[in-house]
This record gives structure tokens, sequence and C-alpha cells, in this order.
């Protein structure tokens, strides 16, 4: 909102320069942004809290610049008005009808009769101008100056060209529709509150004006409107209507009840003095009647929220000049009246952050808080386990990963329909975001791997080659039309590994790469026992996949991305991706296992070569080779694949180093040769191996 | 006799300056000087020589000795101070072995929650998809509030939302937990925000939450700049300003100044000499209430902040979609 400073003056008086003025309003929670000369006046933007509308007002900045700057403060409404507040008609009869009574608590008319129309004086336009508002007219101009004056909007309507002279305060009607003031035309319905005569709507109530009734240079006869209506109401349908002005604004935050006659008498006088017209009748609707509020303050409460000690007699200082009233006073206590324009102070708390913040935060004391030492244990993620170790667990998988030399990524949890096209979702599994923001962010992903695609499809298309990538975070699913958020991890390769080694050439990424990542990360999460199947499904090319698994469990899937999956993401190089259930892994981790004793005794190493058919799978061998030397064996490793000459088609030849290390002595040649041999029979027998 | 001799220091001369190498040396200075070299049988036949010719030939065999073994010595010198074997081009690069890195916004994170786990605060996650009552009602945001535009939200379908802030974790945890609470929560959070260079549909934040017997302002005060001198830097100053949210009174905000300036004001900071890096405050009695903590016996404080933001002032990024561009020309900087 827009300050004039110059226009502050009115009420109280300002010793301090606009920067100085800037500073103390910031300190005291409004936040002034800029200021401006504007030829003799400043003009300051500040930024009013949805809590304040009582400071949508000249009146309520300088009623702060007052309390802050210790100065007096001038009412914009010094003269009473208890004696209008009647409900009867004074003067001419105005018709007003208030079919809404619940959302609309007060309404006040006021008729002004032989008006002269006219550019208004100087002043007023000027600060208008000076706060943003184009001049109109003397009449719309007033409406407008006592609305940035005292934050109460009003509206004039000509009144001759109102049908039948009567106002209806009603619910729209399904099917109107206004002309309004800004050229617009809205349809309303019946949850808009409406302004009408006897045949149709003249305003929105609370937001705009219709055309039909604008004042013009023409208007005789004015009807001045001044009026409260109901903050969720004018809400609604402003964001209905797609509509914001400084009414709708005011009103959707509250305006004071109390203020309304006082507003409507002096800008009614305004108005008839500017357009040489007279007022000949006034009306004020208004049932409820206003109920005094008024709040406790305890001096210790202060100092257990706050901190620190106050004394009494500031406090009183402090609330005073925000126009509370103490009406009683203990020793460790004070009663209060709250004022009526302080909607947001109900509680001791809004009591005590008056004082806090005219206090000055900065004055405060500084203290570092005692934090009991506690442990989160109850709250638990869906997984079962604490929140506490999924954080501890996921920081750990992204060490490891780093370690591995992938590069982390942050992608968008929205995807769009096409990336999904050729991962095999059924609809009903897609969860969607209900008014997206475009096609693009319309899917909540139930899968990582479109975002790993699209990285390496975003880096690749600008020359950046030779990746290794994956990303943290959340999935969505619908799991048998239930809803489900868990934590997942992908992988992306392409390319070969990064290195500067200029020594040797580096090979391009394959399976063994990729299941190297995720064979180490089993490992350092201390899950030892997991299996890698075949899997020939899915966006793996078949053959190349493998998933991951535990106890039956499914914990990950890896391989090299088909073609056409490659395809929708404009991939044309070859691609290694792994998804882990990070959600289901959770539970099987191991971060504490104890360590392990110091092998005592020497190893004995032999390696070991075999001929065996090209389906027999490598683990079935070393399973055979640790089976059969059971207690001698410590470790076996691969160290050749070798097929080609001296090879039989559909043959291949694999080179096992094998370790023999007891824990209990110093094993012989002897028995290690005989283990060996044990070992070398089993296998021609068994797996129909063929030493070499 | 001298003739021969004069022979034998041409060869062994000319011998030496063809040598190359150690093993040369070394064959030419036990060929004139070794126990049987043609020198040493020179000398060694001296006494069968007449002795008028003996002091003659006796003082040429000797000068050429020394000079011989002058110039091996010198040689020998020379090839020793060649470096050995091959030299190596000291200027190619050294190897590095290949290794990753964390997501800018990732380091920030645990750069955060680092700090505030040294002051005993739990690090705990929540949901993203979030219900109503978390993400709104129980941090006192009605609906229907002006209070709810700064929270404008994607809904997934009924009572489920894709959280605005990270402060549903607060409710979360305080209907689990009896107080005393200290958590510090980091957390992907979604606004349908247009996108520009300082705004995302989808952002990070950190949420704090500190509940105890006489937890005061005071102590927030203390906390957040403890925080902000760790993170930002001892030099940076810190100031606390009355704001407004609707799950925490009094509320604040905490401005640091400016880092890019120092404080004297530019184009980073307005020309304010400030910047806002979070919002905080003293928990709302009516948050005690959706979770049933007695605001009688206890109270605390809860702040957060928006983790890009930091990211782009701590690293001088101008452009927060750089962050989910993922270009890894952008993000091996932080290797």
């Amino acid at each position: 909102m827009l300050i004039s400073y110059n226009w502050l003056k009115d009420f109280t008086d300002i010793k301090i320069t606009p920067e100085e003025l800037a500073e103390r309003l910031t300190m005291a929670g409004i936040e002034v942004g800029s200021i401006e000369k504007l030829k003799d006046d400043f003009v300051m933007d500040a930024e009013i809290t949805p809590n304040r509308p009582d400071l949508l007002s000249m009146e309520g900045i300088a009623r702060e610049a007052a309390c802050l700057t210790e100065s007096s403060f001038r009412e914009l409404n010094a003269e009473s008005c208890e004696v209008e507040n009647s409900g009867e008609p004074i003067g001419e009869p105005i018709e007003v009808k208030n079919q809404a009574p619940a959302k609309c608590l007060r309404y006040n008319a006021t008729l002004i009769r032989d008006t002269k129309i006219k550019i208004s004086d100087e002043k007023i336009t000027r600060r208008l101008s000076t706060l943003g508002l184009r001049p109109v007219n003397n009449i719309v101009d007033i409406t407008n100056y006592f609305l940035l004056a005292s934050g109460q909007p009003l509206h004039a309507f000509d009144y001759d060209k109102i049908e039948g002279s009567t106002l209806v305060v009603r619910w729209a009607k399904k099917g109107e529709s206004i002309a309004a003031l800004d050229s617009r035309e809205y349809k309303l319905d019946e949850d808009i509150l409406v302004i009408a005569d006897e045949k149709k709507p003249i305003a929105i109530a609370g937001i705009i004006g219709g055309i039909d009734t604008e004042i013009g240079y023409e208007t005789k006869n004015v009807l001045l409107e001044c009026a409260h209506f109901d903050p969720v109401v004018i809400r609604r349908a402003a964001r209905r209507l797609g509509i914001s002005t400084d009414s709708s604004y005011r009103f959707e935050r509250g305006v004071c009840l109390k203020a309304i006659p006082a507003v409507a008498r002096k800008a009614a006088l305004l108005m008839a003095q500017s357009s040489k017209g007279s007022i000949k009748g006034r009306r004020d609707i208004f049932k409820g009647g206003l109920k005094e509020r008024s709040g406790k303050l305890r001096i210790d409460e202060i100092s257990r929220i706050l901190g620190f000690k106050i004394s009494l007699d500031k406090v009183k200082r402090i609330l005073t000049a925000l126009g509370f009233e103490v009406t009683a006073a203990g020793e460790r206590s004070l009663t209060l009246k709250i004022p009526f324009f302080r909607q947001d102070v109900s509680r001791e708390i809004d009591i005590i952050e008056e004082v806090a913040r005219v206090y000055g935060y900065d004055k405060m004391p500084t203290t570092l808080a005692g934090i009991s030492p506690k442990q989160i244990i109850k709250y638990r993620s869906s997984a079962g386990i604490s929140e506490f170790r999924k954080y501890k667990i996921k920081k750990i998988v992204g060490d490891i990963l780093c370690a591995c030399g992938l590069s982390e990524v942050i992608t968008y949890s929205m995807i769009n329909e096409r990336s999904l096209s050729k991962l095999n979702y059924l609809p009903d599994e897609i969860v969607k975001v209900q008014k997206a923001l475009s096609v693009e962010q319309e899917i909540l992903r139930p899968t990582l791997i479109p975002g790993i695609l699209n990285v390496l499809s975003w880096n690749l298309n600008r020359q950046v080659e030779d990746l290794m990538v994956f990303e943290l975070g959340d999935v969505f699913l619908n799991k048998g039309g239930k809803f489900s958020e868990e934590a997942a991890l992908a992988i992306g390769l392409s390319g070969s590994k990064f290195t500067n080694d200029w020594r040797v050439k580096s090979k391009p990424f394959d399976f063994f790469d990729l299941k190297g990542i995720v064979e180490n990360l089993f490992s350092r999460l201390g899950i030892k026992d997991i299996a890698f199947k075949r899997v020939d499904s899915g966006i793996f090319v078949k053959g190349h996949s493998a998933v991951v698994t535990m106890a039956d469990k499914k914990l990950a899937v890896l391989g090299k991305i088909k073609n056409v999956v490659l395809d929708t993401f404009d991939i044309e190089d070859e691609v290694y991706a792994a998804e882990v259930y990070l959600e289901e892994v959770l539970s099987y981790v191991r971060l504490d296992d104890k360590v392990k004793p110091i092998p005592k005794f020497p190893a004995v190493t032999r390696d070991l070569a075999v001929i065996v058919k090209n389906d027999l799978s490598s683990s079935e061998i070393i399973e055979m080779i640790k089976k059969t030397g059971k207690g001698f064996i410590r470790e076996v490793a691969l160290f050749d694949v070798y097929s080609g000459k001296q090879i039989p088609t559909g043959y291949k030849s694999l080179a096992y180093s094998i370790k023999y290390q007891s824990e209990k002595t110093t094993l012989t040649d002897t028995e290690v040769d005989k283990v060996q041999t044990e070992i070398q029979k089993t296998l021609v027998n068994n797996l129909k191996a063929q030493m070499r | 006799m001298l003739k021969e001799l004069k022979k034998i220091q041409k060869e062994a001369l000319a011998g030496l300056n063809k040598a190359g190498v150690l093993a040369e040396i070394e064959k030419i200075r036990v060929g004139y000087l070794g126990r049987k070299g043609r020198l040493t049988e020179i000398l060694k036949s001296l006494r069968k020589l007449p002795s008028e010719q003996r002091a003659q030939v006796g003082k040429l065999a000797n000068d050429i000795k020394n000079k011989l073994m002058a110039e091996i010595e010198d040689r020998l010198k020379k090839i020793e101070s060649r470096p050995r074997g091959e030299r190596v081009d000291i200027t190619l690069p050294g190897i590095v072995a290949a290794h990753g890195n964390k997501h800018p916004v990732t380091r920030i994170i645990d750069e955060i929650c680092d700090i505030f786990v040294s002051l005993g605060l739990n690090v705990v996650e929540g949901p993203e998809a979030e219900r109503e009552r978390y993400n709104f009602e129980a941090l006192n945001i009605p609906l229907d509030h002006p209070s709810r535009d700064a929270f404008d939200t994607f809904y997934i379908k009924d009572d489920l939302l894709l959280r605005s802030h990270t402060s549903p974790v607060q409710i979360r945890v305080m209907e689990k937990e009896e107080p005393p609470v200290a958590v510090i929560v980091p957390g992907k959070v979604y606004r349908p925000d247009a996108v520009d260079a300082t705004h995302s549909f989808m952002f990070h934040q950190v949420e704090g939450l500190v509940i105890d017997k006489n937890i005061t302002f005071s102590d927030l005060k203390g906390t957040l700049s403890f925080f902000a001198n760790r993170m930002f830097g001892d030099s940076v100053k810190v100031r606390f300003r009355p704001h407004f949210f609707p799950f925490t009174e009094p509320s604040a905000d905490l401005d640091i100044s400016c880092i890019i300036c120092g404080g004297k004001g530019c184009r980073v900071c307005s020309r304010t000499g400030w910047l806002e890096v979070m919002g905080a405050g003293m928990v709302d009695p009516e948050v005690f209430k959706a979770v049933g903590y007695n605001y009688e016996k206890y109270s605390g404080f809860a702040f957060g902040m928006g983790v890009e933001r930091i990211a782009m002032l701590k690293y001088g990024v101008n452009d927060i979609r750089l962050f989910f561009e993922n270009d890894l020309r952008f993000l091996r900087q932080w290797r």
C-alpha cells in the first residue's frame, strides 16, 4: 500500500524524516519497501500484513507512527455520531431493504440533492494522484479520498438512475449480470451479494459499482453508500469474478463497524460542500449493535513468552498509544478495552505481540534455547521406521552414490503424460494434479525414471556427455485404489565414466557398471543377501536387465533402457538406468554391524579356470565352489571371462581366484590342494564344467 | 716409451669423450687404470727402465694418470647429475578418481540441518501429499481468509493436496510426541506460481520447531542469530522485524545484512542493505490447541526458510530454474 508522508501529518505531528519514519515502521512490522519523492511529498510503499486491515488507511498508519514516535494522534472522526445509530430515516425517506442481514451487518445511505459535478479541489486530486488513483470528479474522488484516509470503502450512485428509488441488499439471482464501472460485464450467481434497485443489480456489493448508476456530469442527486459486508462473501465473490478492487481488498480483510456513520457523515458533508448540494436524507441500517471487547494482560505472561521483564508502566504507555484503554490496573496485570478497529486482537498473546512489536524486537535479549536432548521416536514414516532414521539413511545413500562418481539431480515431481507413455503404467495407478499449470506438469510422478531420462536428454542435447546421475525423491501411486507416497531412488548412466586419465581409454558404460553401483549401495547399507535375477519385461532391453530381490521382496530393477523408451525422450545414446524402491529397502538397512576380526592365519590363493556352457551363470559356479570348500574359503573372485579362439562355440571360459584361509590354523599346501581338487571334481560332475 | 704414453693418453681421452653411460666410463677406467690397465702396466714396468729414462717417463706416466683420473671424475659427476631414466612432463594433469556431487540445494539443506543438529534438534521429514488439516486448519489458517493468499495450493483430490509449506510436519510431530520437541524439517513444497527467475512451482523449505517449558522469544532470537552467523558468516548482522504468520504469535522476519554488498545497498537487496532469509515466531496458542498441548505449561518457537533463495544468495545463482534444469555443467561446479 502507498503512504503519503504529508497526508499523515493531518493526523499527527511527524518530526522525523521520511527515511527515519520508514525505518521505524519497518521495525514495527509495517515493512516499507521503497520511498519515492513526488514533488513536495514522499510516497512510501508498505506491505500490510493480512491481519491488519486497520492499517489500510492513512489514519491507521498515522496512529502507528504517532505511537512509535510518541507524538499525539488526532482521529479522522472526532465528532460524535451516535445519534444516527437508529435505523430510522432522517430527513427525506430513503428506502433500503437489507435481505441479507447476516452478511451485510450495516448499511448506511445518505442522499445529497442538487449536486454540481465538477473537477475536485486541488488538494484532493493531488492526494489521490500521489497515491496512484486517477481523479474522476468531485463525488467519486471523495469516495476514494475517504477510502484512503479511513480505510472504509464508499460508493456513490446517481440517485435518479435507481429504478423505483429503493435499494435492496440481496443475493444475486442465477442468470443475472451487471455491466460494471470497469467496462466489464460480470455474470452473477446466488453466492454473490449485490445492491439492486427494483429491476436489477446496480452494484456488486463491496466490490464494484454498475455503469448504469455511475456519477456523471449530469448527475443531480447522489446516494452515498457506506456499509459493512462479510469478508468471506466478498472474498469468494471477488475470486469467482476474477476481480480485486481497493474496496474488495479492504472488505475481505474487514472494515470497522463502528466508524461507518462518522465516515459517511464526513464524506457527505464534504460532497455537499464541494458540489454545492445539500444533505437531504440519511439512513443507517444496523441491527447488531456494537460489542465492547476487553482483554486481560498478565505481566508474568509477557516475560514467560518474551523472556525478559518489562515495566507495567511501559506496557500501559504502548497500549494506550495504540488506542487501547486501560480499565483496571492490578499489580501484575491490566484489564484493557480493545479498540474496535483492532479486530485482530482478542487474546492475551495478541496484546503481548503489540507490546513486543512497539517495544522493538531489537531491544530484546538474545539467548540460546536450552534444548532438552530427546530423540524423536514415535513420529514414524509410512515404512514404519522413525523419520529420524529414514532421513539418516537417505543421506547415506546420497553419500555412497556421490562416492561412486554420480551427480545428484533434482527434477520436478510433476511430469507430463507423454513421458509415461512407454513405461507401462495403468491409467488407474497414475495420480493427477487438479488444475495443473500446464500439461507438462499434469501427473505426479509414479517413478523417477522419466526425470532421470529428461536430465540425460537435456545434457546430451547440449553436448554434455559421459553422464552419471541419481535422484532421491518421493513417487506417488494409486495402489489398488489407495494413494501412496514412497521414497525412491533412480540412477542413470550414459556415455562412459568421467575420467581425466589420459593414460587409458575409458570404456562405454555397460550393465556391469550399473550393477556395480547397485551392489555397492546395498552392501554399504548392510544388505547382504540380495539376489540379482534376470527380468525380461518393462522398459529394459531383453537380456540386459535384472531385478534385485531379497526374500521375494522386489528392491530394485536395473538394466539397459529400450530404444522405444529413449525415443520419447529424444535420446540417441545408450542409457543404463536403475530404480531402487527405497521405501522397501529402508527396513532392511543395517548400519551398525559389528566388526569382524582381522584374520590371524595367512591366506593361500589358487586360480581355477573352467569352460562351461554360455547359459550357466557365474553365480552358480561361485556358489558351488563356496559350498564345496566350506570352512576353507574366504573369497572367490572372478577375474576373467573369455570366449573365442580355443573355446568351442556356445561355451565360455571363466577364471576365478580362490582365496583359501582358515580362522583356526595355517593351511598347508596339501590341504589346499585337496580342497581345490575336490572343487574341480564337483564342478565337472555337477555343472558339466571342463577344466582348462 | 714416451710415444707409447702419448698414444695411451690420446686414446683414453677420445674414449671418454664418446662414453655416454656409467658402464662405458668404468670400462675405460679399468682398461687404463685398473690393476691390469695399460697405464698401470707401464707404471709397474718403470723400475726395469734405465735410471736416466725412468724419471722422465715416470713423470709423464703419472701426469697422464692424474689427468685421466680427474677427467673420469668429472665425467662421472656430469652423468650423475643427469636424471635417471626417462623424464616425465610434470605439467600433464594428475589423475583424479571419479567422484560425484550432491545437488546444491541438498548441500544447503545439509548445511542448515547440520547447524541445528549441533544445537540438539532432530532431522525429520513428512509427506509431500498432505491433508488439509495439516497444511491449513491445524496451523490456524482458516478457509476463505486472506492469510491463505500466501498459500495457493495444488490439489490432488478432496482433502489431499501438495503441501504449500513444510509447517504441516510441525503438526504431525506434535501429534505423536509429547513435549519437549525439537525438530528440523527439510522438504519439497509446491505452489502454483508461474515460473520465472525467482519463482518455481516446486521448491524446498527447511522448517524448525522447538517446544519446551520456558522457551521464549529471546531464545528464538538467540538461536536463529547463532544459525545466521554460522550459515552466512560472523560478520553478518542480523535483525528481527515484526511480521504476521497465522501459526505464530508474535511473529518475525529475520533479515541479514546483504551478503552481496555488505549492507551498503545494491540491486539484490533492493538498496535496503538487508536480505530477508526466514520467517519465525512463537507458536500460536491455536496450534497448541489443535495438537492438544498445554499452552499455559509449554511454549516454543517455529521458523521456516526457503532453501533455493539461500542457495541463490550464497552461490550467486541468479535464476532459480537452473536448479531444476540439472545441466551437469552447472551441477558439476559443486563437485
